[in-house]
């Protein structure tokens, strides 16, 4: 009887902790998302108005628009940079260890950090337009944070700066689990090293993309330090995402029932693309290894 | 067809000498094996025949042009992995014909060539099925089958049956035997299992250290070991070193202790009393002879089969017979054992054959 019970005992720590700050959280945001509660007022139940309010906000939409474009723009890059970088630190080189250390650095950097020094970069008197126009590749600087055509890209390029060094790790990993043997054989028959990259290194490194993507994806719906620290949403309401979205009305504005309906509509497409990629990831992987 | 010499042949790495000045010369269409202990050199010496592995002294020549400096794509040698080193992605059909695609071969070749792969190896069965649906044997046989697609001129194999169970080793190594056969190209076959080397090679190079012990063949090899090392390596189980002082009393003796001694009737005329020396007797050489003055005390039994082994002391000495109608004992038990003189290898102090062409 008692032995029965011994696992459900181990999990039992970890399971009341997920339960506390989770699992209940999300029950009562389910909650709260049927109500106009506003942190004053006491809960009053409001059926499905929140939904159709956020159905009717043309800022709701732009914030789901930013973050989907986030997610098409993120994730192939994240998913497929990194593997380069990879294969460039995979190298029995002198001193690869402090290479790899070096980009996987930002990883370990605070996100509020690597946003204020990137905020700095983009500046109109930054780096970055210091060295784009040393190098006469433009003439006048741009406020990279503040022009809404670029403003959302120059936060994406933070987020997949900060992102490469971990996904090149896992990368890294998968590249070392490819016997050496295959690209012997490879050599001896003369295959092209571009032609073993292509035709050996990719597609054994297929449950690895897969994971990084469904990784990459999740981390690309839920931005919000990035945009907070950089823009604050700004200018224009063209770099606010979901969560950014959520964070205004429920923190800003104390609409918390209308806050979390728009959380349900994040955590419903965060929970459809994972399905989706966990779906693809599962095709991907070579039968019964 | 053929010839591979090596002329000096040195590999170092850092600061560990893995293969040392080595010269050997690889007749067109012989089958050779090294066989040596782990670390010993081999699978080395045979990557830098591959050109997988840079040679960082001596040369290596291929039918008398120097290849040394060739690139391993362009030295017309196929390799056989221990880990079969197939594509898991790919088809066994896709694994026989990717480097030919990746090369630029027609069609009709590349279909002419897999073809003939799949027949002198039988894989139809499989040729849809993917590495991980198929079993080590089979892995093994596609592997083959993917060295055979690229028509080189020398096969080489690194341990290729390392990784099967004990039957299938046996049914491949036939298999690998015939395929030498039937092709008839020169064939380098790496391997530690000392059964593979007897039965396949023409010739055996045996290593140790990063250096050759001996070339022969395999008879050669058995029956006239050049030093202790060689002896000991080939043979299981392995051979009965009996070191000692040879002393004459009335005919040429080797006291084992106190009580026995071994006499050196056959003893080549080399041997002088006084010598230290020591005399090599084979396990399956010596049998049960109730009037021997070699008394043997056996400790454990070893069914076999077809052989029975014991192993026990001799004097202070650990002693091994196999007999395959087997010996009066049990485990505990003293037993007296005879062999013919003309069945001992001499060996001199530094463990060296004495050679046994002038007998007394």
């Amino acid at each position: 009887m008692f032995r029965k019970l011994t696992p459900y005992l181990f999990l039992c720590p970890a399971m009341l902790i997920i339960g506390i700050f989770v699992l209940l959280p999300m029950a009562s945001a389910l909650v709260i998302s049927f109500s106009d509660y506003n942190m004053i007022e006491a809960h009053r139940f409001a059926g499905l108005d929140q939904y159709r309010r956020l159905l009717k906000d043309p800022f709701f939409w732009n914030a789901l628009y930013n973050s989907l474009l986030y997610l098409l723009v993120v994730v192939p890059v994240l998913s497929f940079a990194p593997v380069f970088l990879a294969a460039l630190v995979n190298r029995k080189l002198p001193g690869i260890a402090v290479f790899r250390g070096i980009y996987y650095l930002p990883v370990v950097t605070s996100l509020v950090v690597t946003g204020l020094m990137w905020k700095w970069v983009y500046e109109e008197n930054g780096v970055l337009n210091f060295i784009l126009r040393n190098l006469g590749l433009m003439s006048e600087p741009i406020a990279w944070l503040a022009t809404p055509s670029v403003s959302l890209f120059a936060v994406m390029a933070v987020t997949v700066w900060s992102g490469m060094g971990f996904y090149m790790v896992i990368y890294l990993a998968g590249l070392q689990s490819i016997p050496k043997a295959l690209y012997e054989v490879a050599e001896l028959q003369g295959v092209s090293r571009i032609r073993q990259t292509l035709f050996i290194t990719i597609p054994m490194l297929r449950p690895y993309i897969a994971l990084v993507a469904v990784i990459s994806s999740i981390a690309a719906m839920k931005v919000f330090d990035e945009v907070f620290i950089m823009t604050g949403g700004g200018p224009l309401g063209q770099t606010e995402t979901l969560v950014f979205f959520v964070y205004q009305n429920a923190f800003i504005e104390f609409d918390m029932g209308y806050a979390s309906a728009a959380g349900m509509a994040l955590f419903a497409a965060t929970f459809a693309l994972s399905v989706l990629n966990l779906m693809l990831a599962r095709d991907s992987g070579y039968a019964k290894r | 067809m053929t010839s591979i010499s090596l002329k000096g042949v040195t590999k170092i790495f850092g600061s560990k000498c893995a293969v040392r000045e080595t010269d050997l010369e690889i007749e067109s269409g012989e089958f050779i094996v090294f066989v040596g202990p782990s670390g010993c050199g081999k699978s080395t010496l045979l990557r830098m025949i591959s050109g997988l592995e840079e040679a960082t002294g001596g040369s290596i020549l291929f039918d008398q042009i120097d290849m040394t400096a060739t690139p391993a794509s362009k030295r017309g040698v196929a390799m056989v992995f221990q880990a079969y080193a197939l594509y898991p992605h790919m088809t066994a059909a896709r694994n026989l014909s990717f480097g030919l695609r990746m090369t630029g071969h027609s069609k009709e070749e590349i279909a002419r060539r897999v073809g003939r792969a799949v027949k002198i190896l039988r894989l139809d069965d499989y040729l849809n099925r993917k590495p991980a649906q198929l079993s080590g044997g089979q892995c093994q046989r596609v592997a083959i089958g993917r060295a055979l697609v690229q028509q080189p001129k020398v096969f080489l194999f690194d341990e290729p049956l390392s990784n099967l169970d004990a039957g299938l080793r046996g049914s491949m190594r036939v298999e690998i035997a015939a395929l030498h056969r039937e092709l008839g190209n020169t064939m380098v076959y790496v391997t530690h299992d000392q059964l593979e080397a007897m039965t396949l090679a023409d010739r055996i190079v045996v290593l140790n250290d990063g250096r050759i012990e001996q070339i022969g063949t395999p008879h050669e090899i058995y029956h006239q070991p050049k030093n202790i090392f060689v002896a000991e390596f080939m043979g299981a189980p392995r051979i009965n070193m009996l070191p000692g002082v040879a002393v004459e009393e009335g005919g040429l003796f080797l006291p084992l202790d106190p009580e026995q001694k071994i006499p050196l009737a056959a003893a080549p005329s080399a041997v002088k009393a006084g010598d230290r020396i020591s005399v090599g007797i084979r396990p399956e050489d010596v049998s049960g002879s109730p009037d021997s003055a070699l008394e043997m005390r056996v400790d454990f039994i070893e069914q076999t089969g077809a052989m029975t082994h014991y192993f026990g002391r001799v004097g202070r000495h650990e002693f091994r017979v196999a007999s395959s109608e087997g010996l009066p004992c049990r485990p505990g038990e003293r037993i007296h054992l005879g062999f013919a003189a003309e069945r001992l290898h001499y060996f001199d102090g530094k463990g060296q054959r004495i050679s046994p062409e002038t007998q007394r």
